[in-house]
């Protein structure tokens, strides 16, 4: 790679940042060079959102010291990272879809003409000459909704650099939701952005991406960097070793049984996320299905309930071929389904903890709704005993209750209706580490008392830790297939990130 | 529950009480028989429109067609008169069962908004109406002046269908799988159908639901005035809405119930007798009203942020 200048711009010393009980960053060392494309690496949870985080003023430091162009710096608000020359390039993009390219890049920064005015031929031609030099290939007169996830990108990091002056952009995981077409787009962008000394974090999953366009990598795991490897040095398994390092436990593995196939999946393909998958799952085992963001798992699983469109699926109970054509049909036949994003698709926020556990049972497993509160309460406060949910009362509003044991609720609601499959997809995302083993040990419980359970994920962790088998995701591919003692991080994780150029959509 | 605690729970009750208080006070003959009959008898068939309206808006929709159903209603009701004072009755029942689920069937066929979706029919029905009968008719037989003359304990038959049907509504909003899932999809429409609550035709149910009460007070009206009016439903829906909110239903969904809403009719009702008897000049009525829905509006909300804000701070 060329044109990076070994000249520091930002140089973060013995960063720290804990939240309540977890110290999400450790005494963190971390510098970016002038123009160089520094990718960061590690698992969910290592740290690295949290620094960037801090870099763009969205979380404040607990302790630590930030020298940026080699003056001390202190970024309390995402104005004072913009001020230091700081962008972050979101997934989820703020901007505006109806107006075309050239207004959102000038959005709050209009060009005027001396009557004050707007003057929209000034404005259009600096984007044209900025797409120019960045070899970016859009009409600044399009509208926002029109261009792809790719391009909506493009504008955001134009906008960083051309209009708010920035030396520093990071990209979270840009390349998730890209086709191959797009991320070589991309990477011409990287490179020309270098050739401006404008530096570029760039974090990513897949190996592969960082070894095509990184200069250097910083490894982060538990909270701690662990390594920073220049380009010349870079291997990927040791790299892989480091991501890993001595934190995974060698856990205990179940003998199980294998012969009766509770549940099938054959042929399920989705337009652009999944191609030809088929599984089966057996009566009492854990299912893991692994795989990162933009893998396809998730689109997988809502379609199983028709909440996602399918371009074909069999789905087969017990040998038999069934239809799903919602979550009703499926509660009817004794699967149930938890979904991932617990306060917008799980959680009914102000109504109490006893009707949010009922939210199910009220409807299917009673004649009338009618019953008596008492009934009612006695019911939750089984559950709540049950999977130990820490509330003061059935009756305060959930919300009043902790992430932990807010997910515990509402696995509790699955519960309620004594199901045979429970379809789990990131049961333990954003709760504490002591709810999260809770719910571990909740899952291999079950198991053993005959429930047949899938677990999405992506973290690669959490599937080892407690499924029976495994099968990896990635880019819409399964990309392997594990049991019993295989199910481990050291075969897992490579299927994960290792992305080559096969896939869906690409 | 204790006394204070009750209180607290029930503000739409108390302020209901404050100034049905504060009207007795300024005025002197708010107090008298009369006075309190007429505004029962007011209430009674605009309140079970907004009763009717509270239903749909628990479940998180809005029905915005309702006052010109009730116009079209009060015609309908009154030609078939013509034919026989049983139809009359029976008709505009039957017809509110269809329009109800042409609402419904449009917002969750095509998941569209039902404020845009009963905005559209809104208009449909204000033309039907007009085209079914372009001018005011009386009502030729008896019939209707026997509904309206028939009383009991001195209160007209139809204040007590309005508050039968309220204590209806309420049973089954609060004992029905129907009634429960309503509060459920209005707080959360999302998770209510992943958990496996039917939606679509919980939806369908509230608003054929509300069109049947619309209907059931259109025909209270025709006999109760005598005569059938092809624009008599407009701005109910405004005046039904008012009375929904300020029973303290939110507009956002899942909360509420229909005897609320009756305190609420009652609240707006003893208002704006309160300014006639005060001499206060009609045109502030509509004011009045405006200005009514913007605080209920914006206490609603208020509410909710306070909610968000501090989620343990609201008991259930």
């Amino acid at each position: 790679m060329t044109g990076t200048n070994s000249e520091i711009y930002i140089e973060a010393r013995k960063v720290r940042k804990v939240f309540q009980n977890t110290v999400a960053l450790d005494d963190v060392d971390f510098e970016v060079r002038k123009g160089e494309v520094h990718a960061i690496v590690g698992e969910n949870g290592a740290g690295k959102s949290t620094l960037m985080k801090i870099l763009s003023g969205v979380h404040q430091m607990t302790s630590g010291e930030l020298v940026i162009g080699g003056e001390r710096a202190a970024i309390a608000s995402v104005a004072d990272s913009q001020r230091y020359g700081i962008s972050i390039i979101y997934q989820e993009l703020s901007n505006f879809p109806k107006l075309s390219v050239t207004e959102n890049i000038f959005m709050g920064r209009q060009i005027r003409s001396k009557a004050g005015v707007v003057n929209f031929a000034a404005m259009a031609s600096a984007v044209r000459e900025m797409l120019q030099e960045y070899e970016i290939d859009i009409n600044p007169r399009a509208r926002l909704d029109n261009l792809t996830v790719a391009e909506k990108q493009f504008v955001e990091i134009i906008k960083a650099v051309s209009v708010y002056g920035t030396k520093v952009v990071i990209m979270d995981e840009p390349t998730s939701s890209l086709t191959r077409i797009d991320i070589e787009k991309l990477y011409k962008i990287i490179e020309n952005l270098k050739k401006h000394d404008v530096s570029v974090i760039f974090i990513s999953h897949h190996l592969e991406e960082v070894f095509e366009i990184a200069d250097r990598v910083t490894v982060f795991r538990d909270g701690r960097n662990v390594a920073c490897i220049e380009r010349k040095d870079f291997d990927e398994d040791e790299l892989i070793a480091l991501m890993l390092g001595h934190s995974i436990h060698k856990f205990e593995k179940r003998r199980i049984d294998r012969r009766e196939v509770i549940f099938e999946i054959r042929n399920l393909s989705i337009k652009n996320r999944i191609e030809d998958f088929s599984i089966k799952l057996y009566k009492g085992e854990v299912l893991g299905i692994a795989g990162l963001t933009g893998s396809g798992k998730d689109e997988l699983i809502k379609s199983l309930f028709n909440l996602w469109p399918a371009r074909t699926k069999d789905l087969y109970l017990k040998g038999e071929q069934i239809a799903i054509r919602s979550p009703i049909d499926a509660l009817e036949k004794g699967i149930v389904y938890l979904p991932e994003e617990r306060k917008t698709q799980a959680l009914f926020p102000e109504m109490p903890v006893y009707l949010n556990i009922l939210a199910i049972w009220l409807f299917h497993c009673v004649k009338r709704a009618g019953a008596d509160k008492r009934t009612e309460l006695r019911e939750a406060e089984a559950l709540i005993e049950k999977l130990g949910v820490k509330t003061s009362s059935p009756r305060i509003p959930i919300t009043s209750l902790s992430g932990g044991n807010q997910q515990k609720a509402i696995i509790a609601r699955l519960l309620a209706v004594g199901p045979e499959i429970m379809i789990l997809n990131d049961p333990t995302r954003g709760i504490d580490v002591g709810s999260k083993d809770e719910i571990y040990r909740l899952i291999r419980q079950l198991a053993e008392n005959g429930t047949s359970i899938v677990l999405v994920s992506s973290e690669m962790e959490e599937i080892c830790y407690i499924a029976d088998r495994a099968v990896v995701l990635s880019k819409g591919v399964v990309r392997g297939e594990f049991s019993d003692e295989d199910v481990n991080m050291g075969n897992i994780l490579p299927c994960a990130i290792r992305s080559d150029k096969r896939g869906v959509g690409a | 529950m204790r006394p204070l605690q009750f209180i607290r729970s029930q503000t739409q009750l108390v302020i209901l009480v404050v100034v049905f208080l504060i009207c007795a006070a300024v005025v002197p003959e708010f107090l008298n028989e009369r006075t309190v009959l007429n505004i029962l008898k007011t209430v009674a068939t605009s309140g079970i429109v907004a009763i009717g309206l509270s239903v749909v808006v628990i479940g998180g929709n809005l029905d915005l067609s309702v006052g010109s159903v009730f116009s079209l209603m009060c015609v309908v009701s009154v030609k078939m008169q013509n034919t026989s004072p049983w139809l009359g009755l029976i008709v505009p029942i039957v017809l509110a069962v269809g329009v109800g689920a042409l609402n419904g069937f449009l917002v969750t066929r095509f998941r569209l908004n039902s404020i845009i979706v009963t905005l559209g029919t809104m208009s449909v029905w204000a033309g039907a109406a007009l085209l079914y009968s372009p001018t005011i008719m009386t009502v030729p037989g008896t019939f209707y002046e026997k509904i309206s003359n028939s009383a009991f304990l001195g209160i007209p038959t139809y204040v007590y269908v309005f508050f039968a049907a309220a204590i209806v509504l309420q049973v089954v909003l609060f004992k029905t799988k129907f009634g429960r899932s309503l509060f459920f999809q209005g707080v959360n429409p999302e998770a209510a159908e992943i958990a496996g609550i039917n939606k679509n035709r919980s939806t369908i149910l509230s608003m054929v639901i509300c069109s049947i009460c619309v209907a059931i007070g259109a025909i209270l009206q025709t006999s109760r005035v005598g005569s059938g009016y092809p624009i008599s439903g407009v701005g109910l829906e405004f005046s039904a809405l008012t009375a929904v909110l300020l029973g303290g239903v939110s507009i956002a969904g899942g909360k509420g119930s229909a005897l609320r809403t009756v305190i609420g009719v009652l609240m707006l009702q003893v208002i704006l007798t309160g300014m006639i008897l005060m001499d206060i000049k009609h045109d502030w009525q509509s004011i009045v009203k405006g200005a009514l829905i913007l605080v209920a509006l914006t206490l609603d909300a208020w509410q909710q942020r306070a909610a968000a804000r501090n989620p343990g701070g609201l008991a259930a």
